[in-house]
């Protein structure tokens, strides 16, 4: 245990030298031109010339908790004690940043940095960062705001300067494969300046306010950390009701922040080349539960153990002060008795998916605890290559060089599941020129196709890290590492959920399509299979076993769909989403929470959330239900001239004699994203196009038919403007509203809030029962809601069906097409009905 | 007094600044530009004047550059078709739309980050990239982008929403079932 305090520090004294007066006369006059700056309260400075403290601080270096204080609550603590009695270097910058700088192995080493790219501030208010003091030391007083911010700049910069080591490994190593080797990080990476968060893109344009990450170690925040790429910006907040504690007394929670911004940095090195960038950014995971962000947690958790090498997160700030710690190996003692690092004694998915060590007799439905997968894999692919690579023997026990190969695993693996421009491999040194894709679809839609359509789930995260291990790991770095022991590994953790590792190469919208076609040196690949024996505990599912509740369970009183109209829950949970960063457009006029009337049914005029009661009829849990909104290609356009359109026969639920069609269009799926809106040149709606998930029943007389709502509105005579549509923005009174799509004006689900996650469905339970009814609270998530507006001019009576689609990570043929092999989908099947189950809402609309 | 021989060395100068240019814009132009891959091959020569202008922005309509496949263009109105017309009240329309949804946020800014035309599905639309900020009726700041529509302010898509740990995740914000659906 390290434990000085800070006054018992005498830094020695020298005299001021001559020569030096000059510079610091110039600092001074500096620093007092900056309006902004906090002056020290407290200095406790080295003088001038004192080369022992120039550039340098008295920190801490771990967590009071680390140190020794396991007793110590956290009102109690006086962070002085437990600051290091060996000063460190901060910056010999003469503002609190520090410098990004990275060396690039491409035939020959080229070295990229750039200046300030970590700002460290106290307070958000600040716009300028601290100065350095006049004796050129960073030493403050502890406790003090200055304290703290260089505190943080100086765990910020151990984090950094990791970061760039391993991902310089990375590009060398994944560069120095032939050119017959597809890889994703991008060779023109020092060029494109995506190692870092780039903030000019061209000549008038930005990607972030910023070209530096701002971390604030005194955020107003009560009782969180956060990471925003919008900024980007780390935030560290603080207990109102434990004043002398803050977030960033915990070195591990910097670094888990931190991580946060490198999977953000890494799910983009392929968004930009040197001349142009893409205007969006990939981002891993939602609001609330979901798999994406339940990724992101076990990958911030792991970046604190790549930091710490220790294999547990939080026991300061999360363990001392709300008991929610977590552990990163089953070797820890927090642990229920039955895991262990055996086969069977793996925290496995899905089985662990809702436990929380602290408390494992209540259940919760949250992405930090579903992280602890992700976290506890890693540690353990960690440890295994540290024994199997011959590592283990190094001063540090290979924890050094195997983390470095697992950050070139996180790397590439992230580097193809964030790729917007979509082609996924590139030539030699730059894109290569043909419009074919690889990835997400097409460089128009791959943002939807990262975050809805096909996101990173934990099937989809897996199959690719799991190709990298292969290709990179197995086959290169550590041969002694096979492609069967990665297999079993993964597996152990019930996480081996693909047959293959979707590596041959086929493009978004053709399988004729291949790497070769694009790019000549990378030959014909074949498809790599998962060899079936190593899938002892990953199970699974076909995805006619998951249904809605009503249509399957004996008991009559079962609900298909929940339904929230109660106006106070509505207000908060709009207001919460766009608190987390989710705008829901509202539309104004025509539907509001002022309608809600709290009857748990559909009402004109509402704005309600929609969950499903899903239910799984199988013997096996299902795992990572994800449930979309989004418009799909389910209908035949029968009037270009109106849009209007028959349903596609995709189930029983709608027939030939209900309207629906089997002929033209409904005969293949799309391959191009368009929309189903009318073109201003011509007049007219496409041929084609994916369509809204919500008909409308008409009766004619003669029959009862799904039609889309366009056509509703116009033969049933309602004689409604398109102003008073849902989704029809009213500015100007004689400009046209070009995204308004008019076959969604009656109900619709709204864009930010249109996809919800099911973390699993015990088998013969609903969702409720296997989730929600045995937690806590006994409250859904946020991840579990869907929100849908509806028009407050539907005649009451009204019938609809809404046609959602669900697929789940262990689902057996959700992902691959057993017509081709049991190759995986294309990625623009994926605006169809085969790797979905289609869900039927049937609801109507009364008072 | 400007002698003879310092305007022969200011010519040579010029000279060799402006083969240096051409060649540095030439340079640039072969460039590769994955966006490019959308740029049509009959462009009008007005459109791409230089280079320059190539490699730096791809094609540019009414000013601005347009990320996606190029819109129709219109050879009856010589120009491309662009559907909406960018408008100076887009900002107060976001802010209401933003306001309709949370009416307790506080010190709203709206950042324009860039503006562009985006072409998607058959559709060009005039968009402002932009950086919304604000603080929560705890006075808790948050920040998101938003890509916006530049007539009505309409909100095309979102991203960049900040990952925000709570120390507590047990006590995250959920709603709870009605309880008439359970009773039986």
């Amino acid at each position: 245990m390290i434990m000085v305090r800070q006054w018992m520090i005498k830094p020695g004294k020298k005299s001021l030298p001559w020569k030096s007066t000059w510079i610091v006369g110039f600092l001074l006059c500096l620093s007092s031109c900056n309006p902004t700056q906090i002056q020290p309260s407290t200095s406790r400075g080295a003088s001038v010339g004192d080369e022992g403290l120039v550039n340098k601080a008295y920190v801490y270096k771990e967590s009071p908790y680390i140190l020794g204080a396991t007793g110590l609550l956290p009102a109690n603590v006086g962070i002085g004690d437990f600051v290091d009695k060996s000063p460190v270097d901060i910056t010999s910058n003469n503002q609190l940043t520090t410098n990004c700088g990275i060396n690039f192995y491409f035939y020959g080493n080229y070295t990229d940095s750039s200046d300030n790219c970590v700002r460290s501030f106290a307070l958000h208010t600040e716009t300028q960062p601290l100065a350095r003091q006049a004796n050129l030391s960073w030493v403050y007083k502890a406790g003090t705001a200055e304290f703290y911010q260089t505190a943080t700049l100086y765990h910020l910069n151990r984090g950094l300067t990791t970061f760039f080591d391993k991902l310089a490994f990375a590009y060398k190593t994944v560069q120095s494969q032939l050119t017959s080797i597809p890889k994703s990080i991008p060779s023109y990476l020092k060029d494109s300046k995506q190692f870092w968060f780039k903030g000019v893109s061209n000549l008038d344009s930005q990607q972030f306010q910023n070209s530096f990450l701002s971390s604030y170690a005194l955020c107003a925040n009560e009782g969180n950390a956060s990471f925003s790429s919008a900024g980007p910006e780390l935030c560290f907040g603080s207990i109102a009701a434990q004043p002398n504690f803050h977030v960033v007394q915990d070195p591990s929670v910097i670094y888990h922040e931190f991580g946060h911004s490198l999977v953000s940095v890494m799910m983009n090195l392929r968004n930009a080349t040197a001349s142009s960038t893409h205007p969006l950014r990939s981002n891993l995971g939602k609001i609330g539960f979901n798999e994406g962000s339940s990724i992101n947690e076990g990958i911030a958790d792991y970046y604190s153990y790549v930091m710490t090498h220790r294999t547990h997160f939080g026991e300061w700030a999360l363990g001392k002060t709300f008991n929610q710690s977590r552990p990163m190996s089953e070797r820890d003692p927090i642990h229920v008795a039955g895991l262990s690092t055996t086969s069977e004694g793996r925290l496995s998915y899905p089985q662990y998916i809702l436990y929380d060590p602290n408390y494992p007799t209540k259940p919760v439905e949250d992405e930090h605890y579903a992280g602890q997968i992700t976290s506890h894999y890693l540690v353990a692919l960690t440890e295994a290559l540290e024994n199997s690579c011959g590592l283990s023997s190094q001063s540090d026990g290979g924890h050094g060089v195997a983390t470095s190969y697992m950050m070139l695993l996180l790397a590439e693996t992230f580097s193809e599941l964030g790729d917007l421009n979509a082609k996924g491999v590139d030539e030699f040194s730059a894109p290569f020129a043909s419009s074919v894709y690889f990835n997400n679809l097409d460089p128009s839609n791959s943002y939807l196709w990262t975050q809805f359509m096909n996101p990173p789930t934990f099937r989809r995260f897996y199959q690719v890290f799991a190709k990298n291990v292969y290709k990179y790991i197995s086959s290169k770095l550590c041969t002694t590492f096979t492609k069967d022991q990665s297999e079993k590994l993964l597996d152990d953790y019930g996480l081996l959920l693909f047959k293959n590792y979707n590596n041959n190469g086929n493009s978004t919208k053709s399988r004729a399509v291949v790497y070769n076609t694009a790019v000549p040196s990378i030959p014909i690949q074949s498809l790599t299979s998962v060899s079936e024996n190593n899938r002892r505990k990953s199970v699974l599912v076909a995805k006619q076993q998951l249904d809605i509740a009503s249509k399957v369970a004996d008991s009559g009183s079962s609900i298909g769909f929940y339904i929230i109209d109660n106006r106070s829950d509505m207000v908060n949970l709009l207001s919460n989403l766009l608190y987390k960063g989710y705008p829901v457009p509202l539309s104004t006029k025509v539907a509001s929470t002022d309608f809600n009337n709290g009857n748990v049914k559909v009402s004109p005029g509402e704005v309600v959330a929609v969950i499903p009661n899903l239910f799984n009829s199988s013997n096996s849990t299902i795992a990572g239900v994800h449930v979309l909104a989004q418009d799909w290609d389910h209908v035949d356009i029968s009037d270009t001239s109106t849009g209007n359109f028959k349903p596609c026969v995709v189930d029983s639920d709608v027939t030939v004699d209900q309207g629906g069609t089997t002929a033209n269009t409904c005969t293949s799926t799309e391959t191009n994203y368009n929309r189903n809106l009318k073109n201003k040149i011509t007049g007219l709606y496409p041929t084609a196009a994916v369509a809204p998930v919500c008909l409308v029943q008409i009766d004619d007389g003669t029959s009862t038919r799904w039609v889309s709502q366009n056509e509703y509105r116009k033969k049933q005579g309602l004689a409604l403007q398109d102003k008073d549509c849902l989704g029809y923005s009213s500015s100007g009174a004689t400009d046209t509203d070009f995204s308004f799509n008019p076959h969604e004006w009656l109900v619709r689900f709204l864009p930010g809030a249109s996809d919800s996650f099911y973390s699993k469905i015990d088998s013969r339970k609903t969702f409720y029962d296997s989730v929600v009814s045995i937690s806590e609270k006994k409250q859904f998530n946020v991840g579990n809601l869907m929100i849908m507006e509806v028009n407050k001019w539907i005649p009451p009576g009204t019938k609809f069906k809404c046609r959602l689609r669900a697929s789940f990570s262990n689902c057996t043929d959700c992902f691959v097409d057993a017509a081709n092999a049991n190759d995986d989908y294309q990625d623009s099947e994926y605006m169809g009905s085969k790797p979905f189950k289609v869900l039927n809402f049937d609801f109507d609309v009364n008072d | 007094m400007i002698k003879r021989w310092q305007i022969v060395i200011l010519c040579l100068v010029l000279s060799f600044g402006l083969i240096w240019t051409g060649r540095t814009l030439r340079k640039i132009a072969n460039e590769t530009d994955s966006f490019e891959d959308f740029l049509p091959t009959n462009l009008p020569s007005k459109t791409l004047s230089s280079p320059l202008r190539k490699s730096m922005t791809g094609l540019r309509v009414e000013g601005r550059k347009v990320i996606g496949p190029p819109p129709l263009y219109s050879a009856q109105k010589k120009g491309y078709i662009v559907s909406n017309n960018a408008s100076s009240e887009w900002r107060e329309d976001l802010e209401e739309v933003l306001k309709t949804q949370a009416p307790d946020l506080k010190e709203l800014k709206i950042s324009r980050l860039d503006s562009f035309i985006w072409s998607q599905g058959g559709q060009a639309i005039k968009v402002e990239s932009v950086l919304v900020s604000f603080k929560n009726d705890q006075g808790q700041s948050t920040k998101f982008n938003a890509l916006v529509d530049s007539q009505t302010g309409k909100i095309l898509q979102s991203w960049n929403h900040p990952i925000i740990d709570s120390l507590n995740p047990r006590e995250s914000f959920g709603i709870k079932l009605d309880p008439r659906y359970h009773q039986d």
